[in-house]
């Protein structure tokens, strides 16, 4: 029952956002695209030219295309849930505007960072997805309904994992100030999100869990989808560090909710 | 000039007192060149070997961020905010202010790098000769990435979502500034076309001549485009603050 309110009050929300932007007069809505969709061609030159001078072990072409094309879907779709919700919080917390939105009777979280997101990251996503779709169909990649039920779950995981991540570095503006950078501490990171996580195995175990956790959010929903062999050791990081940076970045959350005294935070 | 001078020095010391701003910045500029260093570092490849790579990552990486400019943001901030009317009722110039106040920024980012820059130089055996004209190359760079940067942000003026203007600035000095990947990953036609444009010039160019040297014509391209810009943002500067005063922002 609690569930389905909440889920009521961000289809809500998200609707109400998109319907602003749709009404929007259609110049700006293609303007607000290019500004989006740049940043989705950027990755694909820049992948094409690195794909076309390196080999990763272990991944031909066309599943390093099915990864980027899932990198794509994924940080758009982090866009699209997090980015509005991440970049006000860090600004109600030292504003003292954080006030009025936890005091209400509903989830503290759910209220602070689910904010709404633009209808330009949405079809962002959704121009990842037609590419990924067309890439299956032209290498003729073998997929199973079970399989993409897998990879769409694993997907919603790891933006668990990036939402947790960053939640975790916002709760430090609490105690330390403004820290604006907080809000995209998980997105600097992208870069690593294209990448298949298997490729660091011969690395020392300290960089591997540094990097594994982060080349995995997208690289284990690919390999899931594809039947890839799954790397032990990569799993077992993936899902401990699920794990570790959920509970971590709850309570310090917490922690900082107990510590916030409005602006003079 | 005595004004923009103080400006200079008080923005110094606001920067000095925010040193986390800094290295914030540095990160912010050095992180994406830093993870694709370590990928490709783990990926193989028969045609490009990796120690190149490794000394270009480093050098860009650690230059990047003396030269890099986001005006335009604040540009954008101060329009939106109004703060732009100070410009109109007071004897400063928002060219110069900005100016003044993002060299300071930089002045503080170069103290902050010297001593990693030095460790670098040395560590990769750079030759002394190059130091000299990266250095050089590193004022153009920052004066050429402020103007651009700046004209860019004028276009606040005129549009509402300016965001996406700024995006696409920053996705194309990136691409063909070769920060996002060195020119060796790029076709030799592409590669004749980019050396005649301002981009190979914005941000990666010192790293550039302190890993693989220097062509005079560079030199030249620059100066040309930096005369070119710094005019044409002169030109629209008026035009911007007259659209200001009519519309009231």
């Amino acid at each position: 029952m609690l569930m389905l309110r909440m889920l009521k009050f961000l289809i809500s929300i998200y609707s109400a956002r998109l319907g602003r932007d749709l009404s929007l007069p259609p110049s700006q809505v293609i303007l607000q695209l290019i500004g989006a969709i740049c940043f989705f061609y950027l990755h694909v030159i820049s992948f094409s030219l690195i794909v076309s001078r390196f080999s990763f072990p272990g991944w031909s072409i066309s599943q390093m295309w099915i990864l980027l094309y899932s990198f794509e879907i994924y940080t758009y779709m982090a866009f699209f849930l997090f980015w509005r919700g991440f970049n006000h919080t860090v600004r109600d917390i030292n504003s003292g505007g954080l006030d009025q939105i936890i005091c209400k009777p509903i989830n503290n979280q759910l209220i602070t960072f689910f904010r709404g997101g633009g209808v330009h990251n949405l079809i962002s996503g959704i121009l990842g997805l037609i590419y990924l779709i067309s890439t299956l169909m032209k290498y003729q990649l073998p997929v199973s309904w079970w399989s993409v039920l897998i990879y769409g779950l694993t997907l919603l995981t790891s933006l668990w994992f990036l939402y947790s991540f960053t939640l975790l570095f916002i709760s430090l503006n609490f105690c330390f100030g403004k820290l604006t950078a907080t809000s995209s501490a998980a997105l600097q990171l992208q870069e690593f999100f294209k990448y298949p996580g298997d490729i660091f195995s011969s690395a020392s175990i300290i960089l591997m869990l540094l990097v594994i956790p982060f080349t995995s959010l997208v690289s284990f929903p690919v390999s899931l989808l594809l039947h890839k062999p799954l790397s032990i050791p990569v799993l077992i990081i993936y899902i401990s560090a699920l794990i570790i940076i959920t509970a971590v970045s709850q309570l310090a959350w917490r922690l900082g909710l107990r510590h916030y005294s409005s602006a003079s935070s | 000039m005595k004004k923009y001078r103080l400006i200079f020095l008080l923005t110094l010391s606001q920067f000095t007192t925010y040193r986390l701003q800094v290295f914030a910045q540095f990160l912010n500029s050095s992180l994406p060149l830093a993870i694709t260093w370590v990928v490709l570092s783990f990926a193989a490849s028969a045609s490009i070997s990796s120690a190149p790579l490794i000394s270009y990552y480093i050098l860009v990486s650690l230059t990047a961020p003396l030269s890099f400019s986001a005006v335009d943001e604040e540009l954008e901030e101060i329009t939106f905010t109004g703060q732009v009317n100070n410009f109109l009722l007071q004897p400063l110039s928002l060219f110069r202010w900005l100016l003044a106040k993002s060299l300071s920024e930089k002045i503080i980012s170069l103290l902050f790098l010297f001593p990693l820059i030095l460790l670098a130089i040395w560590s990769l055996g750079v030759l002394p000769g190059r130091i000299f004209f990266a250095f050089l190359s590193l004022f153009i760079s920052f004066l050429l990435s402020f103007s651009l940067s700046f004209l860019v942000g004028l276009g606040c003026f005129w549009i509402d979502e300016f965001w996406a203007v700024r995006n696409v600035k920053y996705v194309v000095t990136q691409l063909l500034g070769g920060l996002v990947l060195p020119y060796a990953f790029f076709p030799s036609t592409a590669l004749k076309i980019i050396h005649f444009t301002p981009f190979p010039y914005l941000i990666g160019w010192a790293g550039r001549i302190l890993n693989s040297g220097y062509l005079l014509s560079e030199f030249i391209i620059a100066s040309f485009w930096l005369i070119i810009i710094v005019s044409l943002t002169r030109l629209l500067l008026r035009q911007a603050i007259n659209k200001y005063s009519f519309t009231g922002g």
